[in-house]
């Protein structure tokens, strides 16, 4: 019986790390379930060529704006100079930081709360001896700021915007003339009801389906 | 011939049996037992103080199940509770190192530091965290506490043993399935890191590790920095790591091999400490190494020990030290008991919440009342909240690299001075994203004026490109530029000093 269960555990065990190796080969699955991060070994997978910062920041009934990051108590700093907002990638938990640093202090009523994104090129992050040897040119950094997310008072998401490097990498894409052309001829839409096709171009059409009905959706970044 | 070959050479299955069914003494699992606890008290004892604002409703968790869509996929503990259970959590890792209650501080440990890091995914949850769990979960299903313990030492008291210290590290032999799943585990994990290498293309060029280099997230890595400036070396680590990675999990097996590789991972993980500021990762890893020990090894070491303290006389203070702070803890388990153990516990978690309350995280309980928001200057909110995506072009350039000679397409001699008649590489390093650019190469004299204009599209997927130029015999030695421009606008300048003639040296090479 013992036997028998130490068995059971070593094929499970091992069959569910295999699964996870499989997962992260392919790109199927890998993030389909918080679970799948104690099985897909991907360290280091994501790199940049700008450093970034986040900053909160509250915009007060005044007028008035406060940095909510660094908490008025002092912060923990995990892993080095960086703070908890700047590991939230995705600004999935900032609004929920910034909730936590509102209720807690004394403040005026809070209208809107913006998560900022600061990055700059990675080429500034040279210490002095490193940059004088590599350039001519007096060492300059420049800061590019992106509101990635607004707020309200309750902490609900307003706007929502993508990284700054993601804006770039788009805004680059969609310069291209043939790309601009092709994109402003094709709108996405979702089709709702079989009954009329709406697209932004043209309003209420009829659809080559008898009374397709499409919404038209803003497009992303 | 063959009957006799089958009958002398053990089937699959009995191969099987014996790689995890095979007794031995769990000095492995025991090692890493201490080791691991040790480092994870210490790594998770630093945010006790926080434990009300990372983990509990009082406060501002970050659950890794939101990252992944699922939300409220795990309770969120009030900050009593968060309190209590996380100093609870440091108590048994504690206990889970000396080895009393080892099973019991060993489940405890794997539910709630699986609890609380998934509770964190921003300042507590990491690869090594993941690891960890899988280490406590396997130490919980070993015997792990049977050796190196104060439960050995109870045990043998028990039996009546008068000195049970020097009967500590003799234990009955046990089936090392939990300590090939471990030694399996680590295997698994460096593949998959290998898998994720094959997925990054820029890991094999060197910008994927030269610009982790550059990263300012983790520990100071002057060394790392200093290296940045020779990305060819990483190209040749990249093929040398993603190779022991993926040989790992088929050669650790015999005992060349096992040094060979434990030797690689060690200054593998040595060097992500001094390159990348990478502290914890590292002694995870090397902690899971020591799964990898043998009883031939213990002795083996254990005989070393004994001659060096012989020789260096340092055996009777050290030993003294040792066994006088054992004698405490052991002393202390046998009177204590199981009850004692849980109250113990009791105590000391009531203590750790009467002390957090006390510490007033917030400052809410203050005579002045919880902190107050400070404004900004409005200058620096105005430089905030304009959005400015569009790249200054001299932000596009990481580097400017001038040399005779490339490895892996990468400059690698960088000079600032060169004989006429030589073939000279000028190579621009490029930050992503800088778009699709027309990158020009200009050379000019010492007086600025322009003599050779040369320029190329570098599309938005390039990370580098690098021009080709001949300094020819009608160039005068002296000082010239090589001045970098992007969309025409000037990015660098790079002064050299062309010094007379390879034609003596050109000349006896075509004579040959």
């Amino acid at each position: 019986m013992k036997r028998s269960v130490a068995v059971a555990i070593i094929v499970g065990y091992l069959g569910v790390l295999g699964m996870g190796i499989v997962s992260h080969t392919l790109s199927f699955g890998n993030a389909s379930h918080p679970a799948m991060f104690y099985v897909v070994w991907d360290m280091f997978c994501g790199w940049s060529g700008y450093e970034s910062r986040q900053h909160l920041v509250a915009e007060g009934i005044s007028g008035n704006h406060y940095l909510l990051t660094p908490a008025p108590w002092g912060e923990f700093r995990p892993y080095g100079p960086a703070s908890r907002t700047d590991y939230d990638n995705y600004a999935v938990h900032s609004g929920r930081i910034a909730r936590n640093v509102l209720r807690h202090t004394k403040h005026e009523p809070i209208v809107r709360v913006y998560l900022i994104e600061e990055s700059w090129s990675k080429r500034y992050n040279m210490p002095d001896y490193i940059w004088k040897m590599q350039f001519e040119e007096e060492k300059k950094k420049n800061s590019y700021f992106n509101t990635r997310v607004v707020y309200n008072e309750q902490g609900q998401q307003l706007q929502w915007n993508d990284t700054f490097t993601s804006i770039v990498y788009n805004r680059d894409l969609m310069a291209d003339p043939r790309l601009a052309r092709y994109r402003r001829v094709s709108q996405p839409h979702f089709v709702v009801s079989p009954s009329q096709l709406i697209t932004p171009a043209s309003g209420v059409q009829s659809g080559e389906f008898d009374g397709a009905v499409t919404i038209p959706t803003v497009s992303g970044n | 011939m063959d009957a006799t070959k089958s009958a002398s050479s053990p089937s699959i299955r009995q191969q099987l049996r014996q790689f995890f069914f095979r007794k031995e003494i769990p000095f492995g699992m025991a090692a890493v037992r201490i080791t691991i606890s040790f480092l994870m008290l210490i790594v998770m004892g630093r945010s006790w103080r926080f434990v009300r604002e990372l983990y509990s409703a009082d406060g501002a968790p970050a659950p890794l199940a939101d990252n992944y869509g699922y939300y409220h996929f795990l309770p969120t503990l009030s900050a009593t509770w968060a309190v209590a259970l996380y100093s609870l959590m440091l108590l048994l890792m504690f206990t889970l190192m000396i080895g009393w209650k080892t099973r019991i501080s060993a489940v405890g440990v794997f539910i709630l530091f699986t609890y609380f890091t998934l509770q964190d995914s921003l300042s507590t949850m990491t690869k090594y965290s993941a690891i960890s769990s899988h280490i406590f979960l396997l130490l919980s299903l070993s015997a792990c506490g049977e050796v190196w313990s104060v439960d050995r030492y109870l045990k043998l008291k028990r039996l009546g043993i008068t000195r049970p210290f020097s009967l500590l590290s003799r234990s009955a032999n046990f089936e090392i399935w939990p300590q090939r799943l471990l030694q399996l585990f680590i295997g698994i994990v460096y593949l998959g890191a290998a898998v994720t290498k094959m997925h990054t293309a820029p890991y094999f060029t060197g910008e994927q590790l030269r610009f982790w280099l550059l990263t300012n997230v983790n520990h100071a890595n002057p060394v790392g920095e200093a290296m940045s400036v020779f990305p060819a070396i990483f190209v040749v680590f990249a093929y040398i790591a993603i190779i022991w990675e993926i040989l790992f999990l088929f050669l650790v097996w015999n005992r060349i091999g096992r040094w060979v590789m434990l030797g690689l991972g060690v200054i593998f993980h040595a060097l992500t400490t001094i390159t990348l500021g990478l502290f914890v990762f590292p002694f995870v890893c090397f902690s899971v190494y020591l799964a990898y020990l043998t009883t031939e090894d213990v002795i083996w070491w254990r005989e070393r020990f004994a001659k060096l303290a012989r020789r260096f006389h340092f055996s009777g203070a050290m030993f003294r030290t040792w066994r006088l702070v054992s004698s405490v803890i052991t002393e202390s388990a046998l009177k204590l008991g199981t009850q004692g153990f849980a109250a113990v516990l009791l105590v000391l978690v009531c203590c750790a919440i009467v002390l957090e309350r006390s510490m007033d995280v917030y400052g809410e309980r203050s005579p002045n009342g919880p902190y107050e928001l400070q404004a900004m200057d409005d200058a620096t909110w105005q430089k905030m909240r304009v959005n400015d995506t569009v790249i200054r072009e001299e932000d596009k350039l990481l580097s400017m690299d001038i040399g005779e000679f490339a490895i892996a397409g990468l400059v690698t001699d960088v000079r600032k001075s060169f004989k006429q008649g030589t073939q000279l590489y000028i190579q621009a390093n490029l930050v992503p994203p800088h778009g699709d650019i027309y990158l020009e190469c200009n050379l000019h004299d010492s007086s600025g004026v322009c003599l050779q204009q040369t320029g190329r599209i570098v599309t938005r997927d390039q990370l580098r490109y690098t021009f080709s130029y001949y300094l020819s015999d009608s160039l005068v030695p002296g000082k010239y530029q090589f001045v970098l421009r992007s969309n025409a606008t000037e990015i660098a300048r790079k002064t050299i000093t062309v010094l007379p003639g390879k034609q003596e040296s050109k000349t006896v090479a075509l004579g040959d």
